[in-house]
């Protein structure tokens, strides 16, 4: 699993490619979380290159999201395809996680 | 500072432990298969052979492993590994052995299909090990005790088969009569898998075992999944969430009223007729406060057969390590042997061998529920 942290103007992207199961999630967990919470960051997660999200997965990103969300941050997912974008959708994910088809759509979300 | 002697005693005893300790370590050859330990032998003056012959201190079926394939001995305290002339050879870190070679502890050489790695243990780990293993055993059995046994006869039948991918898994499934006119089946599915998600599985299961959802009406799905949102948030249990699909049979209107929280759908077969995806949009189980479950329903034609399953059984890693999907999962159900005894583990023989070898990438379970 690669993950790749940058900024611009304010929000943080994340970008991620591999297979998000058990050892995925254990490669990134705690950088991704160190990268953005403490700082109540704005992020944008891209999903384009992630191949397989497992319950691991989900459950790194909704808490996360959750921290984030308490500490007055945010997160959104943009460019999920295939088998991501269906376990997106199967666990209702959008309901509490916004998802968007790129990443300006993405950024505009995270800044407004 | 001078230590006081209370401080001395305890330096002068770990001191001491650890030197038995030391003393006590021993050299293991462990045979490893599908990422799993299989065997473990322990190293002593004499050398282990290894091969396919019966002969053999250590026996590999394998048509890449020679009969006489290598020889591991203890040489002046190091773990010395020869291969012996072997048709495909031994490799350590990829590299084939051409002379007699020291194998490091913690360290491996490959032969056909299977590990062989080198321990250093002492009695006491190995005792402790197995102390654990009798314990997870333990805790299995009571995971598997809390399914309920297949029902053979009556106007509402079923067949499960059930697996995790470790000792314990996250799964969990019941069902049952909530009073002459309702059953009830549901499955749930908790994030991971392993101990924590199992406890996890049980606490859910025991909650709806014993009705200890206050004021919530069973019968009635949307209830059912908002009671179990509040009394389940991640926050308070481990970080941990599920998905659930619970449903409820009224005999007289033949009616399935259901409701799924992050879950795929179950699926209806009738007699006839494609298979009907029954499913209600919802976030799993504790990933956001107040949530509202809406419920739906089906109706169920004479002959049906109702599937719920968990993504373990179609989330699978194919032998070319290309991942099967929920479309080639539902090929195999509602075929000829639809609602027959040991279908659902038939199911399971089908999944395990379009995967690639070893334990399933995450817990399997399969339910069947047929209908008069």
């Amino acid at each position: 699993m690669k993950m790749d942290i940058s900024e611009d103007e304010g929000v943080v992207k994340v970008g991620l490619v591999g297979r998000l199961d058990t050892p995925g999630v254990d490669a990134i967990e705690t950088r991704f979380t160190a990268a953005l919470v403490p700082r109540a960051a704005r992020a944008i997660v891209d999903l384009a290159g992630v191949e397989f999200i497992g319950s691991l997965g989900l459950r790194m990103i909704i808490t996360i999201a959750r921290a984030l969300h308490r500490r007055g941050g945010k997160m959104i997912l943009y460019a999920p395809h295939g088998f991501v974008a269906q376990v997106l959708e199967t666990a209702s994910l959008h309901d509490i996680i916004p998802v968007q088809p790129d990443a300006a759509t993405a950024t505009a979300a995270a800044k407004a | 500072m001078e230590p006081t002697g209370s401080t001395v005693l305890a330096k002068h005893a770990t001191v001491t432990e650890a030197a038995a300790l030391r003393e006590d370590l021993r050299s293991f050859l462990v045979v490893i298969e599908h990422g799993e330990p299989v065997a473990r032998h322990p190293l002593g003056l004499d050398p282990l052979t290894v091969g396919r012959d019966p002969l053999r201190h250590i026996v590999i079926l394998d048509e890449k492993v020679s009969r006489l394939h290598l020889q591991v001995a203890l040489l002046r305290g190091e773990v010395v590994v020869e291969d012996l002339g072997s048709s495909n050879g031994t490799f350590m870190d990829g590299e084939r052995l051409t002379c007699p070679t020291v194998l490091p502890p913690e360290r491996w050489v490959q032969v056909g299909s299977r590990l062989l790695k080198h321990e250093r243990r002492s009695q006491r780990e190995i005792e402790r090990e197995a102390d654990l293993h009798r314990d997870l055993e333990k805790a299995r059995a009571y995971v598997q005790s809390l399914l309920p046994a297949p029902v053979r006869t009556g106007d509402v039948r079923t067949d499960w088969f059930h697996c995790p991918s470790a000792a314990l898994g996250g799964d969990a499934f019941s069902y049952g009569s909530l009073d002459p006119e309702h059953l009830v089946a549901y499955l749930v599915d908790v994030s991971g898998h392993g101990v924590e998600a199992a406890m996890h599985s049980v606490s859910v299961l025991n909650v709806l075992r014993q009705k200890a959802l206050p004021g919530v009406d069973l019968r009635d799905p949307g209830q059912v999944l908002d009671g179990l949102n509040t009394m389940f948030q991640m926050e308070e249990h481990g970080g941990l969430y599920f998905t659930l699909w619970y449903g409820v049979y009224e005999r007289s209107s033949r009616l399935l009223r259901y409701a799924s929280a992050g879950h795929h759908p179950g699926y209806l077969f009738a007699p006839g007729a494609p298979p009907e995806a029954l499913r209600t949009r919802g976030l799993m189980i504790g990933a956001a406060l107040g949530q509202r479950y809406r419920p739906a329903e089906a109706s169920v034609a004479p002959g049906s057969v109702l599937y719920l399953f968990s993504d373990g059984a179609f989330e699978v890693t194919t032998p070319e390590g290309q991942q099967r999907d929920l479309a080639a999962f539902l090929l195999l159900l509602g075929g000829h042997r639809a609602g027959t005894l040991g279908e659902a583990e038939h199911i399971y023989n089908q999944v395990k061998a379009g995967a690639r070898p070893g334990p399933l990438d995450d817990d399997f379970s399969v339910l069947a529920v047929s209908f008069d």
